[in-house]
């Protein structure tokens, strides 16, 4: 049976709040759950901040032999940090319910 | 965090202080209080002056206690920041885009592409940045008043 946690963020994953959702995602590592979904469904902006706690999740996760995977904003604007860096091609979304 | 006048923003150079940029360039483009999804043309503008301003507080003043300066201006065909802080000189030139999959060093990447210009001079110890960012074609422009023209359509 495999553990997937699934972590829910809302409003701006942005450098005053990447610290705790990168921390969150590390404990989660440490206990040895390495299949988590973010759910950025409802997200109103992303930086390159809030972009590099996701990135460390996921390259921590995969390490594991486990993945990170993300709900897609529903946001154009929160979706576009993704495109930009081409992000949007390794990160395997999901899409919103 | 102190808002000046309409077209003028000064912030601390700390994360949560670039979270003013957003509602100030909609005030400044006239968009109200929520950004309008018919114009991409702030939240495009917002994306890179955080970039920027995250890049002036963790280089130019390397975490030390340090102002922000911003300044808007809006014309018939889109807007330009100037940005002024008085952190340590740094040229753009000189860091090249990531060529490989890494956790950091993509704001510098964001800000050239999401700006039409983006140039830096160096005046009376303060750099000078300047952003600018054209009003996407068909989707919305800025009229001869200054404020945005949503759909396309006829101011």
């Amino acid at each position: 049976m495999v553990t997937v946690v699934r972590l829910v963020v809302d409003g701006r994953l942005d450098a005053e709040a990447a610290p705790a959702l990168r921390d969150a995602i590390n404990a989660h590592i440490e206990r040895g759950v390495v299949n988590l979904v973010v759910d950025l469904a409802s997200i109103s902006f992303v930086d390159t901040a809030g972009l590099a706690a996701l990135v460390s999740g996921m390259k921590r996760s995969r390490q594991a032999s486990g993945d990170l995977q993300l709900v897609r904003p529903t946001s154009t604007a929160a979706f576009r940090v993704f495109e930009l860096t081409q992000f949007d091609q390794i990160f395997r979304f999901v899409e919103p319910t | 965090m102190t808002f000046h006048g309409r077209d003028e923003l000064i912030i601390p150079a700390t994360p949560v202080a670039t979270r003013l940029i957003g509602p100030w360039l909609n005030a400044v483009l006239d968009l109200g209080h929520e950004p309008d999804p018919a114009s991409d043309l702030a939240s495009r503008a917002e994306l890179a002056l955080v970039e920027h301003c995250n890049n002036v507080a963790l280089h130019g003043y390397a975490g030390d206690e340090g102002s922000i300066r911003l300044v808007a201006q809006v014309d018939d065909d889109g807007l330009t920041v100037t940005v002024i802080d008085s952190g340590v000189e740094f040229d753009p030139r000189s860091v090249a885009d990531p060529d490989e999959v890494q956790v950091h060093g993509y704001g510098l990447m964001i800000i050239r592409k999401l700006t039409d210009e983006f140039d830096m001079s160096r005046e009376n110890d303060s750099n000078h940045w300047r952003l600018r960012f054209s009003a996407p074609p068909g989707a919305a422009g800025v009229d001869r008043g200054g404020k945005v023209r949503k759909n396309g359509g006829n101011p």
